[in-house]
């Protein structure tokens, strides 16, 4: 208003001269028609004048008077009332409503409308309406909603504003979180992908990743484990690294966690930002190497203050369960195995045949430990905001009752997010977030294997109640299944082992605008784990026979803190040629120490570990301590010219306390161009192109996750050794030194390309990545004749390349919208370069029925995948003793008809034990691919996706007991049909034990334990309906089922498996506690 | 920053800051003995007495139990993996227990004792594959891991080297705070075993007949006592490997476990592990019936001499060897309590009497020392007198031929040291592995290559400087 305006008119009428000044200024002229001539000419001459001057000066000579209230001017004839005009600018100060639609005409509801700088504001019904009080002429309204373009109209003379929200087509101007730093999506330079917050929580998940499944193209999720509580695997473009750190890292609101991501309660997420290239990830520098995930929690929104309500129940059933031998089926053929067995020399171990004859189904030990399992989840959260402070609170628990009895896990949740403006320069804020968790069940894996071996003659319990023991049967009658194996009924009731897990997140940060554009930031968090494991086994149990029931318990706390400290400079200038810099300094420290206790010979089972005392045996108490530090400088700068051209250049300089001083601190570089060919003038006119943009990146990153002072000697106690009664300490050298120790390397080049048509409607992303990394640290096996079995060392390179595609459209008519989303991701994974040594094994699986190659299934070896499954290849059975006799296995002299030929790879007609051996499968995916598609329907919603893993091997270490010979334990039903004559059978062993063998066998990895892991699922399939409820913002109910169709050909329980966590040997299924089915019913209010 | 990132390993004994102190050395002394115990706690009886036609490995019979020899039997590997790992360890206090301020004399006994273990391991080594890898640094990079094999005689000579070092700084005895350390007499007595082992019976009796001319050892009156946990590092224990059970730490044996009967109602454990070993029927059945035999070997329970054991029985996949008995091993934690005798004087005493044969036909001293043994062997009711029953069971010997005396040697060496891990050793440097084993027909066929071990295939593929056994693929 207190513009200055420069006017020359001559003679025009006065309507011109009303029109002019609007044109030129913000302001509005009104008066009643009628009331004056507009046609009467007038004169100004004005030259940087404020508006009074001018008006005045037009009005000078005419009977016309005038008032300005705010940017409007009332002008009529002197000494009138103008009632009607002052009346509607008086009744628009109270009230303004209006209907939100989308394009199609279909009311939105939830969209927020705020009067700008205010704290006024409402948010739309379910017929799309609002309504706000106290508005002036020149408030501006905000109308937002997540997905839509936001809209701000001045509310001037309007009573009644309806407005029609446009799909924010992919997000055109949608800003997001890249590390130390924002930026608009459409600058990016590198890979990075976002999930935001409907993705993730539409169909209510337990935890962030299993919400992320399928969700990123390059970043594969699998489920290792079923047990409640279990963390998702997350592998961003591949394995990188051998044997440490594969894990990407996590950043929540800035700050980079330490001790686990899982705990975050889904329901918090904003939104999830995937750094994939290291253009993108270099920033990280030492942390980077496996991808970035950023996770960015939700704020309060200004207007009224939001209340949610989010509840859900479910069910849970196994997938899949194995077909195994009924109690008869069992007795038979394990009295055809002790009648074979040394000629019948220990048969009064098997059921006598009058009693076979008597037996029936027996137990079916799955149905006896599978049930099912039940889930809830109640989240509620409060946020809101004005002009100044905008907070957000929720607290979430969850209860999971797992599809294995007596599985537990509960969590709790409990955040703040909290931000104040102090003025306009300076600005604050915190945000906590605590969790517990508590889980029990957690030596479940022993009772998902026992449920699958158990003896089906063997009932749950006695007839007076107390479990039955095989122990007991062989030593009362001499009848024998596998004694030492607890009955794991029993295993899953008594067998106490918990842990709790509390965690407390806390980030202070406080930001400054030094100048226009020059910003300066500094943080300081703090992340705080107290981990307590807890084990119980009561002294009845079979392995406690000379311990009288053990305890133990373990606590473990880790405090982690982070300083950070940057600087940001935004830009533009000629409106071409715009700058993001960032500089920082930062500084972490981690300590972690460890408390463990333990003890047997327990009197009474009754206070378990809770009271250690009443053991009468103290195991060896023991405390460990660990920590490291780290300091980084770090810098970015982003250029682009006019949006067309796009310039990324980033650099960190890490030091850390984990290396030795020699390759204490690295560098890591990365850059970055892009040109969004849509920009150009020869496309610019092009309707139907919205965005077609070029990438390309290239940058280093590096891992650190290494194992803690590798550059000492260290001299550890070891057992002790007693001279006559007194005992003496013992210490020896603990491990080998490798003087030259530094971390491992990876360069990353990136190629992409960014397409949208048709308003962005339709919109693909495509990339081609190679990433070689290099340095890798290894505990090579080393001759063991200097003392030594391992020594780590940097020994060599692999490298990961791949194509990842993403596709998304929307569609909407009228109540109709439908979005559809996919992504496929290729990654090939090779082992380059091996030092010294041209391959290594895997680590030992720990499976009894594995005794080759130090009892690893898998091998690194040059060339080849990392972890490919290693072992003999199995051509079927000998069938006739002239057959034996005669082929390459003769000289092997535990062998024979019906038992196993192994194939003499190498072709010197000797099958040789530890030649003879080769790949046999690969734990890697071809691809893997996820489909979604959501459909809106007026109130209705109905979402799926369809999640695939194809290509990849799984070794089924269950099958090796399952099909082999009935002495002790119990095997599939198919293997009744095995070998007991020429041509019989030429898959399943003889149910026999040929002379000269030992117990357990085959004991190898071979390829007839190798299945194809190939799998398409329904991974999750929701329909929801939003009951239109005046009084509430949102009602919505849904139906949500997950994994509820699984298609494949593996005979396990679920093709979703890992038992192991080492890279090195993935794809094994051994006993695994498996992933469910699971379905849903829930409700969310909004208040 | 440089300060920030120096970061220090609280809870790291580290090269650094160890061997400063008196109980720095006696601690890594100690270490050498605490890795000594795992090859002692099983592979010494599976070698010794399992891979041959004295003993089996119960219901799990396999490998070197039948006569298998294969190169990636992991069995090997471990064996080569403990004694070098022994090696180490001593090779460590070696070259850094002289820099240690501390008491002279008690610096020079830790040495000592360093020398002693290292000689043990070593010749563990060879006699079971032969010439390997002479390493005499302690490893603190990788230049000893590649360096291949020595021969015999290297090894050899590395043995009497160590062991002359140390048999006389060695004291005679120990008070009862070190009982278990070697002795003057045990480093003889390896000597001695050592001697025998490559053929030198010159030697061997010098060696024997300081160990019996020094009268520190003798044999222990009842041989009940011999094999009873509660009297363990007795007179005519002369080196063994000490296992204590019923502790926190697991400092226990699992040797009564392994031997114990495979009755139910003794040791079902084993009948799931398949762990047990137990005596093949023949070499049973070839004992005359006497007390030793009855006493060490019993094939049916009740038996006289272990009236706690209540189950009644045969012994399961053959008689049991009663030497490792520990009552109290099935209801206590950290193990069983029996030690693992290396070496006793009744070796000592038939290996003297094995030279002296050899070298000046069969004496009276020759046949004082194998009849002292056959005396306590028939004196089953203790009282040190040859009852006429007694002599019937088993009578003195006399009046052989130089070669009949060397057969009854082997014999009683047999029927006295079975199940200590000796079995295989006498049978090779007697020239008979091949032939008894094969006449047993307990096994497959043996031949000369199976007299050395493999070297294990994942050492010759992770250092290709080790060259293989002839007759083995690799």
């Amino acid at each position: 208003q207190s513009a200055r305006l420069t006017f020359n008119l001559k003679n025009v009428k006065l309507s011109e001269v009303f029109d002019q000044i609007e044109k030129n200024s913000e302001f509005r002229f009104f008066y009643d028609s009628g009331d004056f001539d507009l046609t009467q000419n007038v004169t100004i001459s004005a030259d940087d004048s404020k508006i009074e001057e001018i008006l005045n000066g037009v009005f000078k000579n005419l009977d016309i008077s005038y008032e300005i209230f705010d940017r409007y001017i009332i002008v009529k004839t002197k000494g009138r009332e103008s009632s009607f005009v002052k009346n509607i600018l008086q009744q628009q100060q109270k009230t303004i409503s209006g209907k939100v639609t989308d394009s199609s005409g279909a009311p939105v509801p939830g969209v927020t409308v705020v009067v700008s700088g205010t704290s006024n504001g409402t948010v739309t019904g379910a017929d799309g309406e609002y309504s706000i009080m106290n508005i002036q002429p020149e408030d501006k309204l905000i109308f937002s909603f997540v997905g839509m373009k936001t809209q701000e109209i001045i509310v001037g003379t309007q009573s009644t504003i309806d407005i029609t929200m446009v799909v924010d087509a992919i997000g055109i101007e949608e800003v997001i979180a890249i590390g130390y730093g924002t930026m608009k999506k459409n600058d990016l330079t590198g890979s990075i992908s976002t999930v935001d917050e409907s993705k993730i929580t539409q169909r209510s998940v337990t935890t962030i990743g299993e919400g992320l499944q399928g969700q990123v193209a390059g970043v594969q999720i699998t489920q290792p484990n079923g047990h409640p509580g279990a963390s998702p695997v997350i592998r961003i473009r591949g394995v990188n690294s051998i044997q440490y750190g594969n894990d990407p890292l996590w950043v929540v609101d800035g700050f980079p966690l330490s001790s686990g991501w899982s705990y975050i309660n889904p329901n918090e997420i904003e939104t999830i930002t995937v750094l994939k290239d290291a253009s993108a990830t270099a920033i990280y520098g030492a942390n980077g190497a496996n991808g970035v995930i950023i996770v960015t929690t939700k704020k309060g929104k200004a207007g009224k203050t939001k209340i949610s309500f989010d509840t859900y129940c479910g069910v849970q059933n196994v997938t899949n369960m194995y077909d195994m031998m009924n109690a008869k089926e069992w007795a038979t053929a394990q009295r055809t195995f002790w009648e074979r067995f040394r000629n019948g020399a220990y048969l009064s171990r098997a059921f006598p045949q009058e009693e076979i004859d008597q037996m029936g189904e027996g137990t079916n030990w799955q149905e006896e430990i599978f049930r099912t399992g039940i889930i809830q989840n109640h989240n509620l959260s409060i946020s809101g905001a004005n002009e100044k402070t905008n907070f957000f609170v929720s607290g979430n628990f969850l209860n999971h009752e797992g599809i294995v009895i007596n599985s537990k896990f509960h969590k709790g949740n409990f955040s703040i997010n909290l931000e104040h403006k102090a003025n306009d320069k300076f600005s604050f804020g915190t945000s906590i977030k605590t969790a517990y968790e508590h889980k029990q069940g957690i030596s479940s894996l022993n009772v998902v294997y026992g449920a699958l071996i158990m003896a089906p003659t063997s009932p749950v319990k006695n007839e007076d109640g107390t479990y039955f023991s095989q122990n007991d049967q062989w030593i009362e009658r001499g009848i024998m299944a596998r004694i030492n194996r607890e009955n794991p009924v029993m295993m899953a009731y008594e067998q106490i082992g918990n842990s709790d897990n509390t965690h407390i997140f806390t980030n202070l940060f406080g930001s400054y605008q030094i100048t226009n554009g020059l910003t300066a930031k500094v943080s300081l968090g703090g992340d705080i784990n107290y981990y307590r494991v807890n084990h119980y086994t009561p002294s009845y149990f079979y392995s406690e026979s000379a311990s009288h029931g053990s305890a133990d318990a373990s606590a473990s706390q880790t405090f982690n803190w982070v300083n950070e400290n940057t600087l940001t400079y935004i830009k533009t200038f000629n409106d071409i040629h715009s700058l993001n810099i960032v500089g920082g300094i930062t500084a972490q420290q981690q300590k972690s120490e460890i408390l463990a206790a333990s003890a047997t010979d327990f009197y009474t089972d009754i206070t378990q570990y809770y009271d250690l005392s009443i053991g009468a045996e103290p195991g060896i108490p023991s405390t460990s301590y660990s920590e490291w530090t780290m300091v980084s400088l770090l810098g970015r700068v982003n250029y682009n010219y006019a949006d067309r051209y796009f310039v990324t250049a980033s650099a960190r300089y890490d030091g850390s306390s984990r290396f030795g001083s020699n390759n204490r601190f690295a560098f890591f570089p990365s850059g970055a161009l892009a040109w969004r060919v849509s920009q150009e003038d020869f496309l610019k006119d092009t309707d139907w192109l919205a965005n077609l943009k070029l990438r390309l990146s290239y940058g280093k990153t590096g891992n650190q996750a290494i194992p803690l002072y590798q550059n000492i000697l260290p001299y550890n106690k070891i057992t002790s050794y007693p001279f006559g009664s007194n005992i003496t300490t013992a210490v020896g050298p603990g491990s080998l030194v490798n003087p030259d120790l530094k971390w491992e390397a990876t360069d990353q080049y990136n190629a992409g390309i960014d397409l949208g048509i048709f308003n962005n409607k339709l919109s693909f992303t495509a990339d081609y990545y190679y990433k070689k990394t290099k340095d890798l640290l290894f505990n090579v096996s080393v001759p063991r004749q200097g003392g030594y079995s391992t020594v780590l060392k940097n020994i060599g390179s692999v490298e990961n390349k791949g194509f990842e595609f993403g596709v998304n459209a929307n569609l909407g008519k009228g109540d109709f919208s439908w979005n559809g989303s996919g992504n496929i991701s290729f990654n090939r994974n090779k082992v380059l370069e091996l030092a010294e040594s041209d391959r290594f094994f895997g680590p030992n699986i720990g499976w009894r029925y594995i005794s080759r190659n130090g009892g690893a299934a898998t091998i690194i070896m040059e060339g080849e995948p990392l972890g490919v499954f290693w072992g003999n290849i199995f051509d079927g059975l000998w069938q006739t003793e002239e057959e034996f006799q005669t082929g390459h296995m003769a000289t092997n002299t535990n062998v024979g008809p019906g038992f196993e030929n192994y194939r003499d790879i190498d072709g010197n007609g000797i099958f040789e034990e530890g030649v003879d051996e080769t790949i046999i499968g690969d734990p890697h995916p071809d691809f893997v691919f996820d489909v979604s598609n959501s459909f809106n329907y007026k109130h209705f919603d109905l979402s799926f996706n369809i999640y695939g893993v194809v290509g990849n091997d799984i070794f089924n270490a269950n099958l090796i007991e399952l099909t082999s010979q009935v002495n002790v334990d119990n095997a599939l039903k198919a293997y009744i049909n095995n070998w007991d004559g020429v041509g019989t059978s030429n898959k399943y062993f003889k149910n026999d034990r040929p002379t000269g063998r030992s117990g357990v066998f085959p004991n190898r990895a071979s390829t007839q334990y190798i299945e194809d892991g190939t799998f398409v699922r329904l991974q999750n399939l929701t329909f929801g309906y939003n009951v239109p409820v005046r009084v509430i913002q949102k009602l919505r109910v849904y139906v949500s089922a997950d994994n509820l169709v699984t298609l494949t050909k593996y005979s396990g329980f679920n093709p979703e498996v890992s038992s192991l966590t080492s890279d090195m040997a993935a794809g094994i299924d051994a006993g695994t506690y498996p992933v469910a089915k699971t379905v849903r019913l829930g409700v969310q209010i909004d208040l | 920053c440089e300060g920030f990132l120096e970061v220090d390993p609280k809870n790291k004994i580290s090269s650094e800051n160890f061997f400063q102190t008196e109980a720095d050395a006696e601690a890594c002394i100690s270490g050498i003995y605490s890795v000594l115990r795992g090859h002692y706690n099983f592979n010494v009886f599976y070698f010794g007495d399992i891979s041959t036609e004295i003993a089996n490995n119960g219901e799990t019979q396999a490998n070197l139990d039948n006569g298998v020899y294969t190169s990636a039997d992991e069995r090997f590997r471990s064996f080569w993996a403990q004694m070098y790992r022994v090696i180490n360890y001593a090779n460590g206090a070696i070259k850094n227990v002289p820099s240690i301020n501390m008491d002279s004399d008690l610096k020079e006994r830790y040495i000592a004792e360093a020398h002693f273990l290292r000689a043990l391991a070593y010749f563990e080594l060879v006699r079971a594959f032969g010439g390997v890898p002479k390493i005499i640094e302690p490893t603190i990079d990788e230049s000893n891991n590649l360096l291949p094999r020595s021969t015999t005689e290297e090894i050899y000579t590395l043995i009497f080297e160590d062991l002359k070092y140390c048999e006389d700084i060695l004291p005679t005895t120990y008070s009862s705070s070190d009982k278990g350390r070697p002795t003057s007499g045990a480093a003889k007595a390896l000597m001695a075993k050592a001697y025998l082992q490559k053929g030198d019976f010159e030697n061997t009796r010098l060696k024997t007949l300081e160990v019996i001319g020094s009268g520190t050892y003798k044999l222990c009156d009842y041989l009940g006592d011999v094999f009873n946990v509660e009297k363990e590092n007795g007179i005519e224990h002369i080196f063994s490997i000490q296992f204590l059970g019923g502790t926190n730490e697991s400092m226990g044996s699992s040797i009564s476990n392994s031997f114990a009967s495979r009755n139910v109602e003794i040791n079902p454990n084993n009948i799931a592990s398949g762990a047990a070993v137990a005596t093949e029927d023949a070499f049973y059945n070839s004992i005359p019936d006497h007390f030793r035999k009855r006493l060490t070997i019993v094939s049916e329970f009740p038996s006289l001499y272990y009236p706690e054991i209540t189950a009644v029985g045969v012994a399961g996949a053959g008689p049991c060897c009663m030497k490792y008995w520990d009552p109290l091993y099935r209801t206590r934690t950290g193990g069983d309590d029996a030690n693992w005798m290396v070496i006793r004087y009744a070796d000592v005493l038939l290996m003297y009497a094995e030279a002296e044969n050899e070298i000046n036909g069969p004496t009276v001293s020759a046949y004082e020392a194998i009849n002292e043994i056959r005396k306590r062997a028939r004196d089953e009711n203790q009282n040190n007198i040859d009852d006429p029953e007694e002599i019937a069971e088993l009578p003195d010997l006399s009046g052989l031929s130089k070669d009949e005396f060397r057969r009854a040697v082997w014999n009683e060496r047999d029927m006295e040291l079975c199940f200590e891990g000796h079995h295989r050793w006498d049978l090779i440097r007697t020239g008979r592995f091949v032939e008894v084993l094969n006449a047993s027909g307990i096994a497959s066929q043996v031949s000369e290559t199976n007299i050395l071990f493999p070297i294990p295939h994942l050492e010759i593929l992770a250092n290709p400087n080790l060259e293989q056994n002839p007759g083995y693929s690799d």
